[in-house]
């Protein structure tokens, strides 16, 4: 009988979890842990239009300040876990409290990476007090240099765009979210940051940034570039927050190892979902998925598990993640890889930036990249583990394109 | 059974085309040329309750409602 589930971690997927358990019927305690102090928010609207539109934080709650006691979720905010003893089944809090469980579920996410060098105040993007600085410090700034070109610093440089500033993007690959999608798609995302007015530098390191007199920072850039910026946003990646697991059982790989499919851990009654967990993807590869969608099926998935038992169908799901930049909206299923085989599939009809980029791999397909294509990457998305329907579908975006330009 | 006469609702002009609900109930949600949602059924069972909720809570632009009929 599990009469109380603490979830560690009021993260999207720890916040997703407490909802989805209650939905699923879960009727004992539900207590949520959350080391800041704001009510738990959503994630994806911090590098957009959390920037550009100076939406109140009310807009990006992840639930109503009344739903917490509505779905009798008890937040515990503004203290973080300091250790799992998982013989008495208890949490120990940065305030000296102690929490019990008869289920963990570990969501405690990730932090920011920094650069190894350059001065402290640098910007990042990663919590909703980083995206207040961030808003405030762009409102002063004339010139903006975003260091790092994955889909973070992309957003943010279309966000600091849209507000006006100057922008340069500095990216150490060749290369525009090179991590998350590999193919011929960074060059439509180069064309369209350059378009906007951002200013490139691809496949060039950073060596060095000092602060100016004036507040400002100058960089040098390898390739001989020297450059001033009222304002320097690094989004150079982040590291999973699983340093207070140390000392327990729970195997770490970095992050929390969990089985591919179930979310759960190596050891019985506890869980892992979010960007803190570590499972395999749809290539074999042990990764953290860190995207929301990901998070929200992992939070799903084990409130299914946790109140009915496990069910290996819901668990099958082709990873997904989207990215908005300007009027771009990428959508990726499945796992991209660099040195793919990519076949570019353009429809005769609709948006002219509308591309499907099919990704391959020894002639089978492993991922579904579409630019200002939504339909197709639902369908796609749909029929994806089934290999039959998903050869129809191609099939018949095929028939109303010009297809088969292979990158 | 009907859940109380209980509707989804979607307000396309939220939509931004994510497909999350249709990758999780395709029975009720569909994305039409221009990437909105279609909601296909507006009415669903008892028995469908959850799974048209866990579309719901999958929306990352907080699209979906459901409301008391």
């Amino acid at each position: 009988m599990i009469s109380k589930i603490l979830i560690i971690g009021a993260s999207v997927a720890g916040i997703k979890a407490a909802a989805a358990l209650r939905a699923q019927g879960f009727s004992g305690a539900i207590q949520v842990v959350g080391q800041e102090d704001h009510l738990p928010y959503d994630k994806p609207p911090l590098s957009k239009e959390f920037l550009t539109s100076m939406s109140p934080v009310s807009a990006i709650a992840l639930l109503e300040p009344d739903e917490y006691a509505a779905k009798d979720i008890d937040l515990v905010l503004g203290r973080s876990a300091q250790r799992l003893d998982v013989r008495q089944r208890s949490v120990n809090l940065s305030d000296g409290g102690i929490l019990g469980y008869d289920v963990a579920v570990i969501a405690t996410g990730a932090r920011v990476d920094r650069l190894p060098f350059g001065p402290g105040d640098l910007a990042h993007l990663r919590t909703l007090d980083d995206a207040q600085l961030v808003r405030s410090r762009l409102s002063n700034s004339r010139s903006v240099v975003v260091v790092g070109g994955g889909v973070l610093g992309c957003e943010l440089a279309a966000a600091a765009r849209a507000l006006g500033r100057e922008v340069t993007l500095i990216e150490r690959a060749g290369a525009l979210m090179a991590e998350a999608l590999g193919g011929p798609e960074a060059a439509v995302l180069a064309a369209a940051h350059r378009d906007h007015g951002v200013k490139l530098k691809l496949g060039t390191a950073l060596d060095s940034i000092d602060g100016t007199f004036d507040g400002g920072y100058r960089l040098n850039l390898a390739d001989g570039t020297r450059m001033e910026s009222d304002l320097v946003i690094t989004a150079v990646g982040d590291r999973p927050n699983v340093e207070w697991l140390a000392g327990s059982p729970l195997e770490l790989h970095g992050g929390v190892l969990t089985d591919q499919n179930l979310a759960t851990t190596t050891v019985d009654n506890i869980y892992a979902i979010g960007d803190v967990a570590v499972g395999r993807d749809s290539l074999g590869r042990r990764t953290r998925t860190r995207h929301w969608t990901a998070a929200v099926e992992q939070a799903e998935l084990i409130a299914h598990t946790i109140v009915h038992g496990p069910s290996r169908e819901n668990a099958k799901r082709p990873e997904y993640f989207w990215s908005d930049q300007y009027d771009l909206k990428v959508q990726s299923v499945g796992m991209t890889t660099a040195g793919d085989q990519v076949a570019v599939i353009q429809p005769d009809e609709g948006s002219p930036t509308r591309r499907l980029m099919l990704h391959s791999q020894q002639g089978r397909i492993t991922a579904a990249v579409t630019i200002n294509w939504p339909k197709a990457s639902s369908l796609l998305r749909s029929a994806w583990l089934d290999e039959r329907r998903r050869v129809d579908v191609i099939r018949q975006m095929e028939l109303g394109s010009r297809a088969g330009i292979t990158a | 059974m009907q859940s109380q006469g209980a509707k989804v609702i979607a307000d396309r002009n939220l939509c931004r085309g994510y497909g999350n609900c249709v990758a999780t109930a395709p029975d009720y949600f569909d994305l039409d040329d221009s990437g909105k949602v279609v909601v296909l059924n507006a009415e669903f069972p008892d028995k469908a309750r959850e799974l048209v909720e866990r579309a719901v809570n999958s929306c990352p632009a907080n699209a979906l409602k459901i409301v008391a009929g």
